[in-house]
């Protein structure tokens, strides 16, 4: 079958109903009698709750209901995904049952008839709170003397890792050069433009549950829900209509996905949910915070032969997401390095600040930021080029695939299946003009004037199961339906999945319907994280239509009376091969599979199966590694501190680009996003663990201003693991961002001597740093 | 104390008299009062954009103007731009460019742009980034929506 | 929001006699960008809100004075003073500010006299209003009464409006020869739109190769109200300029500021801005430097 669409540039079709306002988000949904909640939070880290006095509350105009913990049962934990042997869990209840745990967990919930007298109502609510000492600094939570964050739980641990392959000692011990570093990762947040919404209707006719959530994994919501409220699955129908981002930040089930539906069916009337953006900076998940102290052994030549990684990282209150994060940071240190013996420690900690799980990047990000630093380390202690370094200790090309000797997040023995890494890096220094840079480099520092240069390379696991579906059937008009549980945030899945589909079939892209996002389409799903969807869900996509294709194949050979192996589906006719005019549009087949033809009374037509749909689920045996490596310029004004980014490259390898145009804003998108982290994105929290940065005045996104036009290109080494050949690309944009840019800024003020080991990168950070390396200079010379 | 007061607006053209209370923000009469969804809130503040209009012609944040603000004036949202379905070059170029992924900030994008080709048909680059960039996109990087205004203003169509 | 009864009076007059009856139960809306977002979260809920959309035209029109100066109307948005060809071409470093004030929606809602009112301490356009000796005209029950802007505010987001007064007009002098001046809007790592880190205004006569005889530094986001840097005036005044001299005025400016910490920008860092970017101010204006580059 040739492709006719997969890897072709089309245009989205989201977009018409994006571009005119006829999107339809959450907050654009009415319900016929719906009322509104609002929810009262927190405003301590760590306090013990003696009591919530909601009467004035009750009383006041357009209040339906006001409840805390008490009222709310059965009200069991918040579901955990992802469970882990090591994991002493702490799993947030949908209002606190008697202590809260980080500022903005909710405590009570009003619902009236009109959002303010909801919000009005919020202000009578006395809750008395016993404030006690937070622990806020991961570091500081491993202290003797530290507060506990569950005094349940007897310790702040949340988990303690370890892992090693080959022989480190030795590797260390027989080391021409032995270097150490401490690097620290600050958190950060997905901040999708839409914030979160929750609206829910029950039905007490049907018994049943609808709930529209702006959520990436509608199938995982209604996993959890059913046993928090006593319904079966098959009660409950969860749809994710248009969602405006994720990023991570809505692959959780939130306290408000129990709470709506919940009051829906207490009260009998719908009701919605729509978070403001102070509520979304304060309570949805964060990621990144890490500390690691790492060291590397590596022989004369820049050859890396060990590393050595303890790193602390910080989960904030709860684990609704277990530990995938620090799992996939260690796991993924080693990267895209030929690197015989490593060994990772890792310290997961709670904290009294909101929860952390996957954003963006979800644990990779600090994992190259680690080992890319190291790698820059290596080449300026031993006068080597940076690329240099990485070209020496880079999995060769026909290494694939590749055993790194750890187990991955799966449990699995990790093993990259394609790649090639020499290739990206060559393409990406030749996207900024590596060499032409230098020499402007060389000949602005005459002026006073710092520029700067800097690559990062990172490997990333995509594509991760158990699974994702697909349900392709062609109804008796001709028309094409394909279901799927992979529920988009903005990544184009109803474009990228219809060109599969059209092509794997054999009709046009038009004759496709594609609806993701609910439940009721498909029995089950996933959902979007972890650059999983072209991979996972595209696969499943080829199979059902194929299987479908076959079917047609089958029903057609009947109504043509042919053979089978005569027959060809081309632009959505069977029609037998090399005699097209002798042929039956799909539609006509379908009534065959239905039974419309001959009819109702007759038997089935030998051959042809009942129903022209199928069903497939794809299950990666093991993750598809992508690939990336980008470099950017940057000048940093060194009175300011302030860093420009003059110049950006990204390289990507995400094997076969299904739609080139989707792929490249996947990229360019992750880049922004990788910038933020590097250079603007920290939510602060002072002492007592209350949130500093609760605006966009605050909590500061990247602008058109500092993105700067990024250059793309890509490697494209297909994946052996799955038919398309695809890989993942929602997120290496943003992994190797922060080390790229920390290295180019590291390189700017290299006559300064400053290292950086911290990101994100404030102006004032790096004054500061200058300034150091300023006097240290003086000095030196005096 | 008069809880509802008389206002008129025009409305993508469409004129409207109306009594409404105060209390109403220029985007809450749009969304809940007329049902134009369009237009979106995402940060309340008047920061991030995507509560875009044009009041006379001329930008606004809607989640920071009181519906009484604009009385008597033009507005004009993202429903306003297709006139009979008829699409505004910057919607098309929006799609030609790849310039849209969620679609949320979209329609206070091309609003922002919108407003910036009225008052200025040959935008310097520097005009363009600063249009853009006085919103925000969390999905793009920005580089396909620079591309796609640049495109309308070099007389693209 | 919380309940408020709503007033539109069509006359200065008018405006006075309804803020003088409810006192601080009224607040007074111009455009509106930051009180609203204020009514919304409920920080402020007055009982009567007084809108001036309905105040005569001349409130949001710029003219010319006798001797070279300028009045601009309160109501003038941002936008307005941005563009006006009278501001363009009599002060246009006010012009210049007004434009890098926001965004594109702050420009075309908020006005020049709404945002003195509001007093945020980081206020980019009363630096350069007190630069240039400019004073504001203030309406109330009484009569009007005329003020140096470097007297109007009294603290963080607060003036010396009395309860029953209003802002009509802000007057520029005519000057024999005019001051030569610039601002520098420092927002680190901050989007171009947000309210400066610190503000730099510099206003100076004379200093082109010559001595300069007059010199104005006032300082934003560093003091609860904008601040003059006077030693570091002193230090210039009647001197020649030269790079040590301006590294001294850098300084000294530097040392009379008390900034607070910000989760963008530490104490310390912004009195280091004040430092290098007023030397650098003056850099540009006297010759000796390209000025900030930003």
């Amino acid at each position: 079958m040739a492709a006719r669409f997969v890897g072709a540039r089309i245009k989205r079709r989201e977009d018409r109903r994006l571009i005119t306002g006829e999107g339809a988000y959450v907050a654009d949904l009415a319900r016929p009698g719906m009322v509104h909640a609002a929810i009262l939070r927190s405003p301590y880290a760590r306090a013990r709750i003696r009591a919530v006095d909601l009467t004035a509350a009750r009383q006041s105009p357009g209040v339906l209901l006001a409840l805390a913990f008490e009222d709310l049962q059965p009200a069991g934990p918040l579901p955990l995904p992802v469970p882990h042997p090591a994991l002493k869990a702490a799993q947030e209840f949908p209002l606190a049952p008697g202590m809260v745990h980080y500022v903005g967990e909710p405590v009570a919930v009003v619902v009236a008839e009109e959002r303010y007298a909801a919000e009005d109502a919020l202000d009578l609510i006395r809750v008395e709170y016993e404030p006690l000492p937070p622990v806020v600094d991961p570091e500081r939570a491993l202290a003797a003397d530290a507060p506990l964050v569950h005094e349940e739980l007897g310790t702040n641990v949340a988990a303690h890792l370890e892992q090693e392959t080959g022989d480190v000692e030795r590797a260390f011990r027989e080391a021409d050069h032995v270097f150490r570093e401490r690097f620290r990762v600050l958190r950060g947040s997905g901040q999708s433009i839409e914030a979160r919404a929750v609206l829910a209707a029950y039905d007490p006719l049907l018994q049943a549950l609808t709930v529209w959530s702006s959520t990436q994994t509608p199938h995982l919501i209604r996993r959890g829900l059913a046993p928090l409220l006593n319904l079966t699955e098959a009660q409950i129908r969860i749809i994710a209509p248009d969602v405006g981002g994720g990023f991570g930040s809505k692959g959780v089930f939130y306290p408000e996905e129990f709470l709506v539906p919940f009051l829906a069916i207490r009260l009998g009337r719908p009701v919605k949910w729509v978070e403001d953006r102070r509520e979304h900076l304060q309570t949805a998940i964060q990621e990144r915070g890490q500390v690691h102290e790492v060291e590397v052994a590596v022989r004369r030549d820049g050859r890396i032969l060990a590393v050595r990684d303890r790193f602390v990282a910080d989960q904030g209150a709860y684990t609704p997401w277990g530990i995938v994060v620090p799992v996939l940071t260690a796991t993924m240190v080693p990267g895209p390095y030929k690197i015989p013996n490593y060994r990772f420690e890792v310290t997961v900690v709670y904290t009294n600040t909101v929860p952390s799980a996957p954003v963006r990047g979800a644990g990779r990000p600090q994992a190259v930021f680690v080992m890319e630093r190291m790698v820059d380390r290596v080449a300026r202690e031993l006068g080597l080029d940076p690329a240099e370094v990485r070209f020496r200790n880079f999995i060769p090309p026909h290494e694939f695939p590749y055993v790194v000797g750890l187990r991955s997040r799966d449990g699995r023995l990790q093993t990259y299946d394609s790649g090639n890494y020499p290739e990206g890096l060559t393409r990406a220094l030749r996207l900024i003009g590596y060499e032409e840079v230098r020499k402007e480099q060389e000949r602005l520092r005459a002026e006073a004037r710092y520029l700067g240069v800097g690559m990062a390379c990172c490997v990333e696991a995509t594509g991760l199961g158990p699974h994702e579906g697909a349900t392709v059937r062609v109804d008796p008009s001709g028309r094409v339906y394909l279901y799927t549980g992979a529920s988009p945030q903005g990544q184009g899945h109803e474009t990228m999945l219809a060109q599969v589909c059209a092509d794997a079939l054999g009709v046009e892209l038009e004759e496709i319907t594609v609806v993701t996002g609910d439940t009721a389409g498909i029995p089950q799903g996933t959902g979007t994280f972890a650059s999983r969807i072209a991979t996972v869900a595209a696969n499943a996509v080829t199979a059902a239509a194929t299987e479908v294709r076959a079917r047609a194949l089958r029903a057609g050979a009947y109504l043509l009376e042919a053979r089978v192996e005569d027959l060809d589906l081309i632009s959505g006719r069977v029609q037998v091969r090399g005699v097209p005019e002798k042929g039956v549009p799909l539609g006509q087949v379908a009534r065959v599979a239905a039974g419309a033809v001959p009819g109702p009374g007759s038997p089935m037509p030998e051959g042809v199966e009942t129903s022209l749909e199928a069903t497939s689920y794809f299950t990666p045996a093991q993750a598809a590694y992508a690939s990336g490596t980008h470099a950017a310029v940057v000048e940093v004004d060194v009175e300011t501190g302030m860093v420009k980014v003059l110049k950006y490259g990204a390289i990507h390898d995400c094997g076969r680009m299904i739609n080139p145009m989707i792929v490249e804003g996947q990229v360019c998108g992750g880049v922004a996003h990788g910038i933020g982290n590097a250079l603007l994105e920290e939510p602060v929290y002072d002492g007592s663990g209350q949130l500093l940065t609760s605006t966009f005045m605050d909590y500061l996104l990247p602008s058109a201003a500092e993105v700067p036009e990024i250059l793309l290109d890509h490697v494209e080494t297909l994946s052996p693991l799955n038919p398309l050949g695809v890989k993942g690309a929602g997120e290496g944009g943003t992994i190797p961002a922060p080390a790229a840019i920390a290295a180019a800024v590291e390189d700017a003020l290299a006559p300064f001597g400053v290292r950086i080991t911290e990101v994100p990168l404030s102006p004032e950070r790096l004054r500061r740093l200058i300034s150091r390396g300023e006097r240290a200079q003086d000095g030196g010379r005096g | 104390m008069a809880t509802r007061i008389p206002m008129s607006f025009t409305i993508n053209g469409d004129r409207y008299e109306m009594e409404l209370p105060p209390q109403r923000t220029l985007l809450e009469l749009l969304r809940d009062e007329l049902g134009l969804t369009g237009t979106k809130e995402s940060c309340g503040a008047g920061i991030c954009g995507a509560c875009t209009v044009l009041v006379d012609g001329q930008p606004v944040s809607s989640c920071i103007k009181m519906a009484f603000q604009v009385k008597g004036r033009e507005i004009t949202t993202i429903e306003g731009l297709a006139p009979g379905g008829q699409l505004d070059p910057l919607q098309e170029a929006f799609v030609r460019h790849g310039a849209i992924q969620c679609g949320y900030c979209t329609p206070g994008m091309i609003i922002i742009a919108k407003g910036l080709l009225l008052q200025n048909p040959y935008p310097s680059e520097e005009e363009i980034y600063e249009a853009v960039g006085s919103n925000i996109c969390r999905c793009t990087g920005y580089v396909k929506i620079v591309e796609a205004v640049r495109a309308v203003a070099r007389g693209e169509r | 929001m919380r309940p408020f009864e709503y007033a539109e009076p069509v006359s200065v007059g008018e405006v006075c006699e309804i803020l003088g009856r409810h006192g601080e139960d009224a607040r007074v809306i111009a455009g509106g960008n930051s009180l609203v977002y204020f009514l919304k979260r409920r920080i402020v809920s007055p009982r009567v809100l007084v809108t001036l959309q309905s105040l005569p035209a001349a409130l949001g029109t710029a003219d010319p004075m006798p001797g070279g100066g300028l009045r601009l109307g309160a109501l003038m948005t941002h936008g307005a003073v941005a563009t006006h060809p009278l501001v363009r071409e009599r002060c246009p470093q006010l012009a210049t500010t007004a434009a890098n004030i926001g965004s594109v929606r702050v420009r075309n809602s908020g006005t020049i006299g709404g945002s003195l009112c509001y007093a945020h301490p980081a206020i980019d356009t009363a630096p350069v209003l007190i630069t240039l000796g400019a004073e504001v005209v203030i309406a109330a029950r009484g009569g009007t009464r005329t003020l140096p802007v470097e007297q109007f505010f009294s603290d963080a987001f607060k003036s010396v409006l009395a309860p029953d007064e209003l802002l009509t007009e802000i007057r520029l002098p005519g000057h024999g020869r005019p001051l030569r001046g610039s601002y520098i809007k420092f927002v680190g790592q901050k989007a171009k739109s947000s309210m400066a880190i610190v503000g730099i205004a510099v206003a100076i006569r004379g200093g082109d190769g010559a001595p300069v005889e007059e010199v104005h530094i006032v300082l934003g986001g560093v003091s609860p109200t904008p601040l003059r840097a006077r030693r570091a005036e002193d230090l210039l005044r009647g001197k020649r300029a030269t790079p040590e001299l301006l590294r001294q005025v850098g300084a000294a400016a530097a040392a009379g500021t008390a900034p607070w910490d910000d989760p963008w920008a530490s104490a310390g860092y912004k009195r280091d801005m004040v430092e290098v970017l007023s030397r650098q101010a003056l850099e540009g204006l006297t010759g000796l430097g390209p000025g900030y580059q930003g």
